[in-house]
């Protein structure tokens, strides 16, 4: 039996409100990036923003966006900060 | 260091905070900064704004700032609490409070927080004008501070 493998997603701000939802469980591939994994997630919700604006959380820490992704990560791609 | 950050969607008190002023006797300089709800941005009327963290990072994240820019500047106290939610022109969105020997440090380190927290802390904000549009606000974060 093969193991499923899923990350957990979490949107904010701008993405939540494309996404129209505030977290998603998706099954990663083989190899899967925060890049390759963001490139998914946009075919379906259409983010409307370059990759290049969004950083990378990895459970609660800020990652390269190429990092592997691993079972159970929860992502959260971060788009531009305006706090203050 | 005495460090103290919160993120809040009860309205910030900033009397009842200066009044609990810390009892440093050391320190000379007390810094307080509050961050207002402007009416207005880029020429256009702002009506309220909402405030979003991903509250587990930007709490990090704000650890990481106030300790770095302590190694900076050798102050005493700090204090940082953001707010979240809906606010209304007038709100104070953010206050910082820095407590040093001498007025120096405690003035930068008061800059440098807000600085680092404007591009970096996992904290959005969505503008609603006057004409009922909306948009969420992207402030610099070109400069990454990391990966």
């Amino acid at each position: 039996m093969v193991k499923m493998t899923a990350v957990n997603v979490r949107f904010f701000a701008g993405l939540a409100e494309r996404a129209g939802r505030r977290d998603v469980y998706v099954e990663i591939e083989q190899g899967e990036t925060g890049e390759s994994l963001f490139y998914r997630l946009d075919n379906e919700y259409d983010f409307g923003v370059p990759l290049k604006t969004l950083r990378l959380a990895v459970n609660e820490q800020f990652v390269p966006m190429g990092s592997k992704l691993n079972s159970e990560d929860v992502v959260v791609f971060i788009p531009p900060v305006a706090g203050g | 260091l005495e460090l103290r950050i919160r993120l809040t969607r009860d309205p910030i008190d900033t009397r009842a905070l200066l009044a609990a002023r810390p009892n440093l006797p050391d320190c000379g300089g007390f810094v307080t900064f509050e961050g207002i709800v402007r009416n207005n941005n880029h020429s256009k009327q702002v009506s309220h704004l909402e405030y979003e963290a991903y509250e587990s990072l930007a709490i990090k994240e704000l650890t990481v700032i106030c300790q770095e820019v302590h190694n900076q500047f050798p102050i005493k106290h700090v204090q940082v609490i953001h707010r979240l939610g809906k606010l209304q022109v007038g709100d104070v969105a953010l206050f910082i409070q820095c407590m040093g020997v001498h007025r120096e440090e405690a003035f930068r380190a008061t800059m440098s927080i807000i600085d680092l927290l404007k591009k970096s802390v996992p904290i959005w904000k969505k503008e609603t004008y006057r004409d009922g549009h909306s948009s969420w606000i992207a402030c610099d974060h070109g400069e990454t501070r990391h990966a």
